[in-house]
């Protein structure tokens, strides 16, 4: 239902164009989950907001198709982009507060995106709609919640609330970039579990974005792990978390601290992420701080389709599967 | 890692209540209970954790410590002295005994100065005010973070979010501390950076033999780091016992609620059964974790649980747990 | 798709900061109009077209020379004409530029300078010594500026001292208040809590370590407060209680020409031009140091 395909966007910075993203393609069908995990300045979030038509004016996608039901939406301006949001593709943001506005009840915000998507309807049809959306994403009392305003909701109230306004037209794609973060640990679980719920229902997939791989293990079926722009690991999250197979998969994932390596120092990966300006202009964009570099990385690296499905983008396993 | 068992620091009936200034003309002053009779010990060598969510008061506890902020009452004994009640003089020779490693690395640097040069500051504010002085104990610091001499001529926005918390914690143990208070050191780190962090922190814990208090919300990074473990919920104190007693044998509900919201890559977590948070009733006589609990009686809702010993050393605050006494006296009476 | 939009060719300025506020065009055009000024004034220190006091009662209230005729050696060339009494206007708006930035310079230096001590102490100590240092401030922002002048020159007499010692007693409130929100700011910032935990002396911190982070909130205020200064100046000049004869200044030269405005305004006109550019360049510039710092300080946060 979203495939993408071969996305390169860059940015434009002081008159140079860098690349933010390098062919970067996946899958979403039906009913699954895909959660893009990466560290700050890997273009998960770029990812998003290009298939969201987001982007800000300096930044372009160069090249590459972003095929929603058919159509490519990549580069498209913004009224032809309409059509597609609210019913086709939703998102939910991290800062719910950010994203409500402070002056308005929030049954009126609600009220404002049915009014958008759901022109015939009257007054009654919508506040019964908006009653049945809160009571939906958990809260117990709608009514009262809709007269409220947002600074009286708590953090993790808010966020259910946004997940209830992205839902409100039954997109068929629900974006989430990193809803959970701000929240604290028991709310977070509750959200994820309601977006689960709601994605069986609704039919949706969803794509989440997050820096906690533990979430995206827990909550999604596919797993992209991105680094510095490329998408170096894709594939089942079961398989990708439990055995990962690219250099910096591994590596990220000795460096968390489980209850079992409690007093061992945990795996540290040498230097640093490379800002923009300095990325490699050729080559694995990973190979300085790689262990298991070697020449051949310095060449053109090719996404490589394992046998169990997934898709690793290193020279290590060029001949284990196919291009 | 705890290698003596004298406490280095002893907080005792820790309370913090802030003044509301009141909205309306005719409106009773509020007060907002931030740390509520907290005590606990740290030994020479240990870190504790205090693990809770946002509003428990661990921040809060953090900072009266290091004396950013001062209790409403109760004490906080640093090797024998009170040093809550302290004036900056009485205070002074011991100030840089206890230091704190701040969260955001990014407002915990000042702007306008290079890394060398706020290093300078802090050893001149302990008197040593001579150059060569001062690099006899930068440079050898320096590399014990696994940075370079030409890192002190940098300004904070050039460099990564890792390398300034490096720098924070080079920092705080510039002026030789025999505590340290870290809030949240990491949360604002990415994963690989994290891993550098608390790698360091534990090398030179070591091989400082420094005492720690430990502050985060995440409990993975929590097991990792701490020798004991104290579990804060809405300003109160409700769970402290060592890592293994917590997370194997945790026996408040709000522990239980905790760990089972833990994610791990490997367990499946079970979904918590408390309740979403409602109001917050702090009285003399509720149990703090009533409303949310799912365990909460009568006996909650109008007697407020003591602390209880339950194994030595292993505290729990509520109505549903034995004390050592009880347990032993209803074995024995058993065994009858 | 693949339109190759990298290939853009860089600017030839490679120095960033520079490029910076080069593009900036508030700035740029504020500092255009004030450096017209500046190099007037320079300028008036070392020569004139004609000596500014020196009376020639028989070229009074002459026209100014049209530029046809500048080149042409029989004819007095007078650019903006002469006043009432034969004295080349231009000359002496060009002196009265020396007035205007000694002033203006002295009373936002003496402003800001109290100014920003006075909010330092009163942001960071609070309790009982902000609220005395902002109730007092407040107290003299009540008072209208104008008014307070008029009654300094009242009471002390006229002529220059007063009118500096007027103006910059108004100019501090604005330092007072601007900086003490923002030294707010940053004392909860934790770089500066960190300083209570080393136990650094109170006054290091405010001068050495707040000070310095807002030093760009002081600049701008002290752009926008040169305006005013220069404004309230002219002012003062005009009724007469300011800067006084033989003495040009903006103002005065105003004050002079209000009688023979009707049958002769060419006495108004270069003055008067001279502090609308004074003034709007001041401003301008301001706007432009304000968004270029406020880029800086947000991308460094």
């Amino acid at each position: 239902m979203l495939d993408v395909q071969n996305l390169c966007v860059s940015i434009r910075m002081d008159e140079i164009w860098y690349p933010v993203l390098q062919n970067v393609s996946f899958k979403i069908d039906g009913e699954e989950t895909l959660g893009l995990v990466g560290e700050s300045g890997c273009g998960k979030s770029m990812t998003a907001t290009a298939i969201m038509g987001l982007l800000d004016r300096n930044i372009k996608i160069v090249d590459g198709h972003i095929m929603f039901d058919g159509d490519d939406i990549a580069g498209l301006d913004l009224k032809a982009y309409q059509k597609y949001r609210g019913t086709g593709i939703a998102m939910v943001f991290q800062d719910s507060m950010s994203c409500l506005n402070p002056l308005h009840r929030i049954g009126a915000q609600l009220e404002e995106t049915y009014k958008i998507h759901f022109k015939n309807m009257t007054k009654e049809e919508i506040h019964d709609k908006i009653v049945y959306s809160l009571t939906h994403v958990g809260f117990v009392n709608a009514e009262e919640t809709m007269r409220k305003y947002p600074h009286q909701l708590s953090g993790g109230q808010r966020q259910r609330v946004m997940i209830a306004i992205a839902m409100s037209a039954n997109p068929k794609l629900l974006i989430a970039d990193e809803p959970t973060t701000a929240l604290d640990v028991t709310t977070q679980n509750k959200i994820l579990t309601l977006m689960k719920n709601l994605q069986k229902e609704h039919h949706t997939s969803i794509l989440m974005i997050s820096h906690d791989i533990t979430v995206i293990g827990q909550t999604c079926s596919h797993v992209g792990v991105m680094y510095s722009g490329w998408l170096v690991e894709y594939g089942l999250s079961g398989q990708v978390l439990k055995d990962p197979k690219h250099p910096y998969t591994k590596a990220l994932i000795a460096s968390i601290p489980t209850q079992e390596n409690k007093n061992k120092p945990l795996h540290e990966i040498g230097g640093v992420v490379p800002s923009l300006r300095m990325r490699p202009k050729t080559g694995c964009v990973f190979y300085e701080r790689c262990e298991e570099r070697c020449d051949k990385c310095k060449g053109d690296i090719p996404t490589v389709t394992l046998p169990d499905g997934r898709n690793v983008r290193c020279v290590l396993f060029a001949d284990q599967g196919v291009e | 890692m705890a290698e003596n068992r004298e406490p280095i620091l002893q907080v005792k009936n820790l309370t913090k209540i802030y003044r509301v200034p009141a909205t309306k003309i005719f409106e009773k002053k509020k007060t907002f209970i931030a740390l509520n009779d907290a005590s606990f010990d740290v030994h020479y060598g240990e870190t504790v954790g205090l693990i809770g969510e946002s509003g428990c008061g661990k921040s809060t506890t953090g900072r009266i410590i290091v004396k950013l902020l001062q209790a409403s009452s109760g004490e906080v004994i640093y090797e024998g002295k009170d040093i809550n009640k302290m004036s900056r003089k009485e205070f002074k020779e011991n100030r840089t005994d206890i230091q704190m490693i701040f969260q955001d690395p990014a407002t915990a640097l000042n702007p306008q100065f290079t890394i060398g040069g706020l290093m300078r500051e802090a050893l001149r504010s302990v008197g040593i005010k001579d150059k060569a002085e001062q690099d006899k104990k930068i440079l050898p610091l320096i590399a014990h973070a696994g940075l370079t001499e030409e890192y002190l001529a940098r300004a904070p926005h050039e460099l990564s979010g890792g390398q300034k918390q490096r720098i924070c914690i080079l920092l705080a143990l510039l002026l030789d501390p025999k505590f340290i208070v870290a809030d949240e050191v990491v949360s604002a780190l990415d994963l690989s950076v994290q891993a550098q962090i608390l790698n360091m922190i534990r090398r030179i814990q070591k091989e400082m033999n420094l005492s720690m208090i430990f502050i985060s919300h995440d409990l993975n990074i929590i097991h990792y780091v701490s020798d004991r473990i104290i579990v804060m919920y809405m300003g109160e104190i409700v769970e402290q016992g060592t890592c293994e007693e917590i997370y194997r044998k945790g026996l408040h509900p709000y522990t239980h609620l905790l760990l089972s919201s833990l994610i791990t890559l490997n367990a499946d977590n079970t979904q918590g059964e408390a309740k979403d948070m409602g109001e917050i009733i702090r009285s003399e006589s509720v149990c703090i974790f009533a409303p949310r609990c799912p365990k909460a009686t009568d006996q909650c809702w109008h007697e407020k649980p003591a602390l209880k010993e339950v194994e030595p050393g292993h505290l729990v605050k509520c109505h549903f747990v034995q004390t050592m006494e009880e347990a032993a006296a209803a074995a024995r009476a058993q065994a009858n | 798709m693949a339109k190759d939009i990298t290939k853009k060719k860089p600017s030839r300025i490679k120095n960033r900061t520079l490029r910076k506020i080069l593009r900036n065009r508030n700035f740029m055009v504020g500092f255009c109009l004030l450096m017209i000024l500046i190099i007037m004034t320079i300028v008036s220190f070392f020569w004139t077209p004609y000596d500014p006091n020196a009376l020639n009662l028989s070229a009074m209230k002459h026209r100014p020379t049209p530029i046809a005729q500048w080149g042409n050696p029989d004819v007095e060339v007078h650019i903006a004409g002469t006043d009432d009494v034969g004295r080349d206007i231009f000359s002496r708006v060009m002196v009265s530029g020396q007035k205007a930035f000694q002033i203006g310079l002295s009373c936002v230096a003496m402003a800001m300078v109290c100014g920003v001590t006075l909010a330092l102490f009163a942001a960071y100590f609070g309790g009982w010594v902000d609220n005395l240092i902002m109730r007092l401030t407040d107290a003299f922002k009540s008072i209208p500026s104008l008014m307070f002048a008029m009654m300094m020159a009242a009471v002390f007499g006229k002529g220059t001292k007063t009118t500096i010692i007027a103006i910059t007693m108004i100019l501090i409130p604005q330092f007072t208040r601007m900086t003490r929100a923002n030294v707010l700011k940053i004392r909860e910032r934790e770089y500066i809590q960190w300083t209570t935990l080393i136990g650094m002396n109170k006054f290091r911190v405010m001068f050495l370590h707040i000070l310095p982070n807002v030093l760009s909130v002081i600049i701008v205020t002290a752009s926008l407060a040169f305006s005013e200064a220069v404004l309230t100046e002219a002012s003062l000049s005009y009724l007469g209680l300011g800067v006084q004869a033989p003495d040009a200044s903006w103002g005065a030269l105003l004050n002079a020409s209000q009688a023979l405005f009707t049958i002769y305004p060419y006495m108004a006109i270069w003055p008067g031009m001279m502090v609308t550019i004074a003034v709007l360049g001041f401003n301008v510039m301001g706007d432009g140091l304000s968004e270029l710092l406020n880029a800086k300080v947000s991308k460094e946060a």
